[in-house]
């Protein structure tokens, strides 16, 4: 039941994001002074900022960028996490003390922290921060798949392949690959809810997209001075974030209950 | 665990169905001991199943269907059957440990005169004796040793600790009197030099020891009943015959032993009644002498000429195929036709069985001074062996002995220290696998565990069709003679069929996955997926050992039909005197990393040599004298 309730929030989410004109056909960077900080009403669904530009407009414009994104640093993740991780388990004992060592110290920042010094260092903007939080999730992804890789390497079915007389690298692309890697990608829905919160959170901190953009966090950040007056500024692009974090997770969790085994 | 069954259930009075179910069933006289006693347990019409089916009063199906026993004290009742056929709930039904979601219902349900049934709900289904009552049941009344000690026993505590908390719950001894207490218990129960071993723990015995430390927090309490449930078989012949005396002991003792055992010859030694199970219901019941000597029931019958103790090679052992795929199988002895006829082999009439290997043959396999340690330990200890194309080599020895590791060795999988291997005349061990791999469609490999041997994801279809590519792919070693030319992908499909249909499965078992199949079915498909290179030699590594009796006798008679229609060379590796002397034409008995004795398998069976081999078969269980 909640999964399907999920797939339709991301249903939307991405429809949104593919063809915003058919959910709101006006422009999000349209200013109006007029109709600047109007509250909820017919006409402006979820009320107008302080230029007057309507929010509805805004938070559905806005789900491209955070979509992409959530879905792009999540995808940067992996990459990494699968070299990092695939050389671990099977790059011998040298290779695996070096990677091992390497993901402890990244371990050691906790993740935001990490995306923090990657843009301090190479600016903010859209690419670094997503970026940024690619690099952040690596490590966690790298270490489930060094061990789902090492236990897969190790399985009776593997040897059973040796003896049918297969090479390394058959035994690797069709038996140990997907078997260590396809349930990873479950973790992977789980993580887009996440990237797409620390996108946004990178983009409250003005790290992100900058301010006039329809993003999210930055309308966040835009709305947060008149948080006691116009509440909807930030009430309904943070509505936008929490929801599509959520269903990612409910997907993702119900997945894992499906996966194989 | 408490583990109590929240659904004991009971029906009152005179339950049509439970009587209907009851035919065998009358209380025995007992032929040897005194029968005036009031029997220890009593069991009449008992049921048990699991699930409730939603509604209040709708329950799952019976898994057993019925049961009616008496138990003496100093006597031994055995229920054996199958896996699946209830012998084992019945006994846990004893002691309240049915499981979660269970029901009971039973006209009578007794110990020591008592009736453990508890108060009886409104739908004629009670919910059983309290927690607190079990407790005092169990442990005092009841003792239950299991088959697996290892995860029987607390791995953070001392065993004697574990032994001393029986006594501390069930009686009022100081700790000192305690401490001598589970010393005299250990001690009764064959532990050597208990004062040290009561400190260790569980994971720092060995099997047989863990299982007598858990007979002796069994025993701790004084209970009257025993029950053991498969208690020896997960260990090796020589300590399942010390640990089998010490239940004679304790029988003789006066408690009442009710063993529960899938394991004929085992029951045989011990038990005085019998009681034969299938599918929930007793089918044949009485005096061990009359069941196992002269069984009425075609199940019992079945079950006896499974066994493959004594039976010479060549002979089947199942009676008639099906049991593991119904109806697909061709009747045993009937000329096998088949799309792939083994052409390129020669193909025996009858087994070479008894040749000793003539110079004239090159030997297929032959290992010379084979050694491999591992750390401290060695595993493999100079061995030297010799296997004929189209024989096979028994190869017979106990846990930790090395033929696993030997096997290996063979296999490729596992590269000797010292010492070498020759396939086919040419050099094979030590050798880098790249220079091996175009050579290895000569071996194949069959495990215990074939389920753990098959990619989860792939059908039983692509584990064939993969098997059969590898083949395509190589030197063309394959024997050509598929029917159906056109693309590979039909060929290959066809070879499918033919490998399905070699090893007894129907065509439908392609698209199952391996995890819908029975532990026989795996097997077969394992065994298709060694054939599939057209191996000239398959090793078999404790290939039926986790299979039920009748399931292995389909086995062993497929292996060998398919030895005699391929003329393809077994290494059978098992630590069952019975099922190696049935297969093979050579023995190797091993201990400790080396071969003690090694000959015709006539030979080695009829004069055993040496002293180990003659402890082994002495210990080996078979059935009778009755």
């Amino acid at each position: 039941m909640a999964q399907w309730v999920a797939i339709g929030v991301l249903a939307l989410l991405l429809l949104a994001a593919v063809l915003p004109g058919v959910l709101a056909p006006g422009d999000p960077l349209a200013i109006d002074p007029a109709q600047a900080f109007l509250s909820p009403r017919w006409g402006h669904p979820f009320g107008t900022d302080e230029s007057g530009r309507d929010i509805y407009t805004r938070v559905v414009h806005g789900a491209a960028p955070s979509l992409v994104i959530g879905v792009a640093a999540t995808a940067i993740g992996i990459l990494l996490a699968l070299v990092l991780g695939l050389a671990a388990a099977l790059g011998g004992r040298v290779v695996d003390f070096g990677v091992s060592r390497l993901l402890e110290v990244l371990f050691a920042f906790p993740g935001l922290l990490l995306a923090l010094l990657v843009i301090t260092v190479y600016g903010p903007g859209i690419v670094t921060s997503t970026i940024a939080v690619g690099l952040a999730t690596a490590p966690g992804y790298a270490r489930i798949i060094r061990s789902q890789t090492r236990s897969v390497a190790s399985a009776p079915y593997i040897e059973a392949a040796v003896v049918l007389g297969r090479s390394r690298g058959r035994i690797l692309v069709q038996h140990i690959l997907p078997n260590a890697v396809v349930p990873v990608f479950v973790l992977v829905t789980l993580g887009v809810g996440q990237a797409i919160v620390w996108a946004a959170a990178l983009s409250y901190l003005g790290l992100g997209a900058e301010p006039p953009a329809a993003e999210w966090g930055a309308m966040l950040f835009a709305g947060k001075n008149y948080l006691a007056t116009a509440w909807w500024m930030t009430f309904f692009p943070g509505l936008a974030i929490v929801l599509s974090a959520v269903a990612a997770t409910v997907l993702g969790r119900a997945l894992q209950r499906r996966g194989p085994r | 665990m408490s583990g109590d069954a929240p659904l004991q259930r009971r029906k009152v009075g005179g339950d049509s169905e439970s009587h209907s179910v009851v035919t065998a069933e009358t209380p025995h006289t007992p032929s040897r001991s005194a029968a005036s006693e009031a029997p220890v347990v009593r069991v009449e019409g008992l049921r048990v199943g699991f699930g409730t089916g939603g509604r209040r009063g709708a329950r799952g199906a019976a898994v057993v269907d019925g049961v009616s026993f008496e138990l003496q004290a100093g006597r031994a009742v055995a229920i054996v059957g199958e896996s699946g056929s209830g012998k084992s709930v019945t006994a846990r039904a004893l002691v309240g440990l049915a499981g979660p979601g269970s029901w009971m219902t039973a006209d009578a349900l007794e110990v020591g005169g008592a009736s453990v049934l508890g108060s009886t709900g409104r739908d004629g289904i009670a919910r059983g004796l309290s927690a607190a009552a079990w407790r005092r049941i169990r442990g005092r009344q009841i003792g239950l040793v299991v088959q697996d000690a290892l995860v029987s026993l607390d791995p953070l505590r001392p065993i004697g600790r574990e032994i001393g908390d029986a006594l501390r719950l069930h009686t009022s001894l100081s700790p000192v009197q305690r401490e001598v207490r589970v010393r005299e218990l250990l001690e009764s129960v064959g532990m050597p030099d208990p004062a040290e071993r009561m400190r260790q723990r569980s994971g720092e015995l060995s099997g047989g020891l863990r299982q007598r430390a858990l007979i002796a927090s069994a025993l701790a309490a004084d209970p009257s009943v025993l029950i053991a449930d498969e208690p020896t078989t997960a260990l090796d012949s020589t300590v399942q015959a010390r640990i089998l005396e010490q239940f004679e002991s304790i029988k003789a003792n006066g408690t009442g032993l009710l063993f529960i055992s899938h394991d004929l010859a085992v029951v045989s030694r011990i038990a005085d009644e019998v009681l034969v199970m299938r599918a929930g219901r007793v089918v044949e019941s009485g005096p061990v002498e009359q069941v196992l000597g002269d069984p009425r029931h075609e199940y019992t019958k079945t079950l006896l000429r499974a066994v493959p103790t004594g039976v010479p090679r060549g002979v089947p052992l199942s009676v008639r195929w099906g049991a593991d795929a119904a109806g697909t199988e061709p009747t045993e002895g009937e000329p096998f036709s088949t799309a792939r006829p083994a052409a390129d082999h020669p193909t025996p009439t009858a087994h070479l069985a008894g040749a000793t290997t003539s110079p004239a043959v090159t030997p297929l396999v032959e290992a010379t001074a084979v050694s491999k340690r591992f750390g401290s330990r060695t595993a493999v200890d100079a061995v030297s062996l010799v296997i004929a194309p189209g024989t096979t080599l028994g190869l017979v020895g106990e846990s930790g002995s090395g033929k696993t590791t030997l096997g290996r060795i063979i296999l490729g999988l596992t590269t000797p220290d010292s010492g070498t291997v020759t396939l086919d005349g040419a050099p094979w061990a030590p050798l880098r696998e790249r220079d091996r791999r175009a050579r290895r469609p000569v071996l194949g490999a069959v495990y215990q565990d074939a389920l753990s041997s098959f990619d989860p994801r792939l059908t039983v279809g692509r584990i064939l069709e993969d098997a059969l590519r590898g083949q395509d792919s190589g030197s063309g070693a394959g024997s050509g003679a598929d029917a159906g030319a056109g693309s590979v992908a039909g060929v290959i499909r066809d070879g499918v069929a033919g490998l399905l249909h070699e090893v007894g499965l129907s065509p439908e078992t392609a698209s199952a996955r391996p995890l819908q199949l029975s532990g026989g079915q795996r097997q077969r498909v394992s065994i298709a997926r060694a054939l599939a290179p057209r191996p000239r030699i398959v090793v078999l590594d404790e290939p039926v050992s986790a299979l039920d009796v009748s399931i292995q006798a389909q086995i062993l008679d497929l292996l060998d039909r398919l030895q005699r229609e391929r003329g393809v060379a077994y290494l059978f590796i098992s630590h069952d005197l019975g099922v190696v002397q049935h297969m093979s034409d050579q023995v190797a008995v091993m201990k400790d990393g080396r071969i003690v004795e090694q000959g015709p398998s006539a030979d080695v069976f009829a004069r055993p040599q040496h002293p180990y081999t003659r402890a082994l078969f002495d210990a080996a269980p078979r059935i009778g004298p009755l």
